[in-house]
């Protein structure tokens, strides 16, 4: 546990919080013409913070169930039937979140290739 | 991982857009299928939709919707088109027919709607295939 820790430092969590993050940007998305239904999105910053302040407590990661703090969207503009969610701003969204995804399992995944590439002493 | 409830979500939306389609397509096919009696005639059908919900409120742990499902398909109320033809055998005593309360432009703009989010769901679906794939390919 300690040691997966200090190997891949922040990413780790940062994964496991932008998969979350593509998950809620997809239900956004799929209820974009749902009346009535709010868009949604995570306080990445924060959830982060709570994330990796947990881990620096000793738990480990399987066991820490994260505080999700999910709030509202601001909508620039409401639909007819009450609707928040702008697609184009969830598309955006899920692209910019995708990308930040990318990078983290990129870190991740160096990493990895670094340890294998030390045990195998090559 | 929450990555593969992507696939659950993205999903519901795909079927339900589907199902949207289908009551669309059947408005359109529909259009002039006159009845003997005004409650015989086709009534243009509207889906329902509304978002699938999890048992915890906002702001606690594991608040994620989990999709949107479609939950009736309801006839529109809107009155029917009256047209004033005798000669029509399934006209009343007055002379009127009564066609579907299907508005065309309004069905075809319905229609461009549910494509485009359909299209928006499967580039989603897609994104998170290629993130899944990546995982499976991590360390090598």
């Amino acid at each position: 546990m300690q040691v997966s820790n200090s190997i891949f430092g922040i990413h780790e969590q940062a994964l496991l919080l932008s998969g979350k993050r593509a998950s809620l940007l997809a239900n956004n998305i799929a209820n974009a013409d749902t009346p009535g239904y709010l868009a949604k999105d995570l306080d990445f910053r924060a959830m982060l913070k709570a994330q990796t302040l947990k881990g620096a407590e000793g738990f480990s990661s399987a066991d820490a169930q994260p505080m999700d703090i999910v709030k509202y969207r601001i909508p620039n503009q409401v639909a007819a039937d009450g609707n928040t969610v702008d697609v184009n701003i969830e598309k955006a969204e899920f692209a910019n979140n995708t990308m930040r995804w990318l990078a983290s399992y990129t870190f991740i995944n160096q990493s990895v290739k670094s340890i294998r590439s030390a045990l195998r002493g090559d | 991982m929450s990555l593969s409830s992507i696939f659950d979500i993205a999903g519901s939306g795909m079927s339900a857009q589907s199902i949207r389609l289908n009551a669309i397509s059947s408005n359109i096919a529909n259009a002039e299928s006159v009845g003997r009696t005004p409650a015989e005639t086709y009534h243009a059908k509207r889906s329902i939709f509304s978002a699938i919900q999890n048992r915890v409120q906002l702001g606690q742990a594991n608040n994620q919707g989990q999709g949107v499902q479609v939950t009736d398909v309801v006839q529109s109320n809107a009155p029917l088109q009256l047209r004033y033809e005798p000669s029509h055998p399934l006209a009343d005593a007055k002379g009127y027919v009564s066609y579907p309360n299907v508005n065309l432009i309004e069905e075809m703009t319905d229609m461009m709607s549910a494509s485009r989010s359909m299209q928006t769901n499967i580039e989603v679906l897609d994104t998170a295939k290629t993130l899944m794939q990546r995982v499976l390919a991590l360390g090598q």
